[in-house]
């Protein structure tokens, strides 16, 4: 999912370097301050461990041919914290960027903001707060799971609603956010299987590599996840908006942005939908965008309930 | 007479609880070279990593050049003391060779100037003068373990540890080792299991079994003794 | 591996090799900026980032067939994007019709847009990172302020990055070999030993690493040589630089 300059405009990519360049000298500097002196080898050596990773092609069974393989960035965020994990994560995608030519140089900001920010913070804060609510290995279980499809399936939004901001979107918006956060949706579940397996794995042979991350106090998880849900509830809004078929504001849009009319993808099945939500005045578009993201929040709690009752069943037995 | 190096009664337990050391007392004169023979797990690199605190005792104390070894005194005996350790690619971890040979002069605070003199001397004495640009990915296996040295040497430690240096090398890479290690003027404490390079480089050898000391004496006696070597899981040298 | 390849070409010698980092990265990126912001509608305009790309490449004395090959590479994401433009952008004159799906001229300039500002900007970044070793250029990075912290993590992990691909390569040999066919479940199910394995091995070595760094007298900060300096051939790189864009500006408004 790394993008190349050219499917972004400036307007797009100036402040996504600017809005990822300030969360790196953030992150840089809690990250300083948490670790102590063995973070500096450690992040390094844990970033070519994330490059060589990627490089492990695993065979997507179902489909022949294609092969899928690990991100990393929740693996990461569960045993080094956000901070830490944007930090690894970042250098990863510089690396990428500079030694493979996998993602543009100007690009990094938006790629950064997708596979760095989004993937490590959304990641860890719902990995911790499943964690802390859950507890055990099945907790831990959910809490990567949760976390892996819930930041892959961001991740790749952003990058759609990025791609389509800088007029180079093939598709409708909302044909670009299905294609591109259904495809990540599945990746992330694969994702989540093997970060579950990974942990457990390190956990039995180097249990000490697993205490450093997800051991928030529950009050500054609930701050860090409330933090994150307002945030996303901004942006979904914005985006809900942005979409809306408010005419007057999409029409000045398309001239400055080079929005011609576009065809939706799959053959304009996906137009009586779109019709439908086009109809429906914009406001209540907007309060739809802020449903979908309480209610993915939403799942992951019930599933963390679900959890909670289940251990303390098994307890009480 | 002073002794450079003076451990008496080292102790040492892993955080399990495991003894790695059980009592290990021992004096190395200034310009000996003293190689540290026993099977594996005597606890040999447990004792060299006692010898520049990285590691601390539980119990018993070491001395270097004179002063006790601990917390305090850590940073200013550290630089008397190179460690060069059994994997190459731990120790060198800078993108240069040059960068890799300044971080310990650069540690120490000394000035530009000199610092870029210590790596030109310590690379020439090394044999890999002109190598500054190069990556160490780039190195063989002979070339990595002399750069190791380098860096050790370019801090003028008064004592050289080797763990294992010649390990993984070739016969060419690992008689230019030997000769190099023979034409260095420190004190030199190794622990091999390569007892033909012993014979070469040491004139004392100290057996460590079981995290105790059991034999202390010059190398061509303990060297020969069949028995004393089969004892410790060690196979004999010919004449 | 292409990395390490790219490592190989950055040690050659050349003008462009010899550039200060700092001029590279600047030129390199105000570079790829104006390549996107040309409008898909004044195209032709991309014509004039050409000749810069050609004389740095002719300079930097590096392999032509790589890098051609090198740009031909489009990930399936990139050649899907290219690929939809002609047939869902319904704007100017429709050209072709091939079955239901018909093929628009404003779709496929898109597309000719889209893959002309691919090729310039991969160009770009490939030659800075081909004639520039990558010590050099984070002393560059890190003269712009980058985080510290930043610095050395990029400088470990390009350190040893070539170390764990080994390592993960033998391990995907050792896998192969023990599984009935490549491509099978075998491969899945030996995927979270093989990564956990990895991480373990970096786990413990970061560990060592730590230690060698103690032995030398680490204390938290990483101290190195300032050893960047300019010379008469950045300033008269920049300044050609910025004289030929800047006759370009005025050309384009």
């Amino acid at each position: 999912m790394h993008m190349p300059d050219a499917l972004l405009s400036p307007a797009v990519a100036v402040p996504a370097i600017a809005v990822s360049g300030g969360a790196l000298v953030f992150a840089c500097r809690r990250a300083a301050r948490e670790l102590d002196d063995r973070k500096v080898p450690l992040m390094g050596v844990l970033g070519a461990f994330v490059f060589a990773a990627q490089m492990i092609n695993l065979p997507l069974v179902v489909i022949p041919g294609v092969s899928w393989h690990l991100i990393g960035a929740v693996l990461m965020a569960s045993l080094l914290g956000p901070y830490s994990s944007f930090v690894v994560m970042a250098a990863v995608l510089v690396i990428q960027a500079l030694l493979l030519g996998d993602g543009g140089l100007l690009a990094l900001g938006c790629n950064v903001l997708n596979m760095g920010v989004i993937s490590c913070f959304l990641g860890y804060g719902i990995y911790s707060a499943i964690c802390s609510w859950a507890g055990g290995a099945r907790g831990r279980t959910i809490a990567a799971l949760a976390a892996a499809i819930v930041s892959s399936t961001a991740a790749a939004v952003a990058a759609a609603i990025e791609i389509h901001l800088s007029g180079k979107n093939p598709v409708s918006l909302f044909s670009a956010i299905w294609l591109m956060g259904g495809v990540h949706f599945l990746f992330g579940i694969g994702e989540g299987v093997l970060t579950v397996a990974v942990l457990n794995f390190i956990l039995k042979l180097r249990p000490v590599a697993v205490q450093g991350g997800a051991q928030m106090q529950p009050a500054a998880t609930r701050r860090f996840v409330l933090a994150g849900l307002a945030v996303s509830l901004l942006i979904g809004g914005m985006v809900s908006w942005w979409a809306s078929s408010s005419p007057d504001g999409l029409e000045h849009a398309a001239a400055v942005f080079e929005w011609p009319e576009r065809e939706s993808a799959f053959g304009g099945l996906m137009q009586p939908v779109e019709k439908a939500l086009a109809s429906v005045p914009f406001l209540a578009n907007v309060v739809i965008g802020l449903a979908t993201t309480a209610l993915a929040f939403g799942v992951s709690l019930m599933l963390s309930g679900l959890a909670v009752r289940r251990n303390a069943a098994s307890k009480a037995a | 007479m002073q002794h450079i190096v003076n451990v008496n009664g080292l102790e040492y337990s892993y955080h399990d609880g495991t003894a790695a050391l059980r009592g290990v007392t021992l004096q190395i004169a200034a310009g000996e070279r003293v190689a540290v023979i026993g099977p594996n797990g005597a606890g040999k690199t447990t004792l060299l990593l006692h010898l520049n605190g990285i590691l601390q005792p539980t119990a018993g104390t070491i001395e270097i050049c004179g002063r006790e070894l601990d917390r305090a005194s850590v940073a200013e005996l550290r630089p008397k003391v190179g460690i060069v350790f059994q994997n190459a690619d731990d120790q060198l971890f800078m993108p240069t060779v040059f960068d890799d040979v300044a971080f310990g002069p650069l540690n120490m605070g000394l000035p530009p100037d000199e610092v870029k003199r210590r790596v030109t001397d310590a690379l020439d004495a090394v044999g890999l003068a002109g190598f500054e640009r190069k990556a160490p990915y780039h190195l063989s296996g002979g070339e990595k373990k002399a750069m190791a040295i380098a860096t050790v040497l370019s801090m003028s430690p008064e004592i050289l540890v080797l763990d294992e240096p010649t390990g993984s090398l070739d016969h060419r890479a690992r008689r230019r080792l030997i000769r190099l290690l023979s034409g260095l003027p420190h004190t030199l404490i190794t622990a091999t299991h390569d007892l033909r390079m012993v014979m070469d480089v040491c004139g004392r050898v100290i057996i460590l079994d079981g995290g105790k000391v059991a034999a202390d004496g010059r190398a061509a006696d303990i060297l020969h003794d069949a028995g004393l070597l089969e004892a410790h899981g060690l196979e004999a040298v010919e004449r | 591996m292409h990395h390490a390849y790219v490592d190989q070409l950055s040690g050659r010698s050349s003008p462009i090799h010899r550039l200060d980092p700092r001029t590279k990265i600047v030129c390199t990126l105000v570079f790829c900026g104006i390549v996107v912001s040309v409008p898909t509608d004044r195209l032709p305009l991309l014509g004039w980032c050409v000749p810069p790309l050609a004389v740095a490449l002719a300079l930097s004395r590096l392999p032509l067939v790589y890098f051609l090959r090198r740009c031909l590479l489009l990930s399936p994401f990139v050649a899907t994007v290219l690929l939809l433009f002609p047939f869902t952008q319904r704007s100017g004159p429709e050209l072709a019709q091939i079955g239901p799906l018909r093929v628009y001229s404003g779709g496929l300039l898109m597309s000719a847009g889209l893959a002309a500002r691919f090729l310039c900007t991969v160009l770009a970044a490939l030659i800075l990172a081909c004639t520039t070793p990558f010590a050099a250029l984070l002393r560059g990075l890190e003269k712009f302020r980058v985080p510290r912290l930043f610095i050395m993590v990029l400088s470990f992990l390009y350190r040893y990055l070539f170390v764990l691909v080994d390592e993960g390569d033998r391990m995907r040999r050792a896998r192969d070999s023990r599984s009935p066919r490549p491509g099978g479940v075998a491969a899945l199910r030996a995927a979270p030993g093989m990564v956990g394995m990895l991480f373990i091995r970096t786990y413990d070595r970061s560990e060592r690493v730590y230690s060698a760094m103690l032995a030398r007298g680490f204390d938290g900060t990483v101290r190195a040589l300032d050893e960047l300096r300019f010379h008469p051939a950045d300033a008269a790189a920049l300044a050609g630089f910025a004289a030929y864009f800047g006759i370009f500006f005025v050309i384009a408004w």
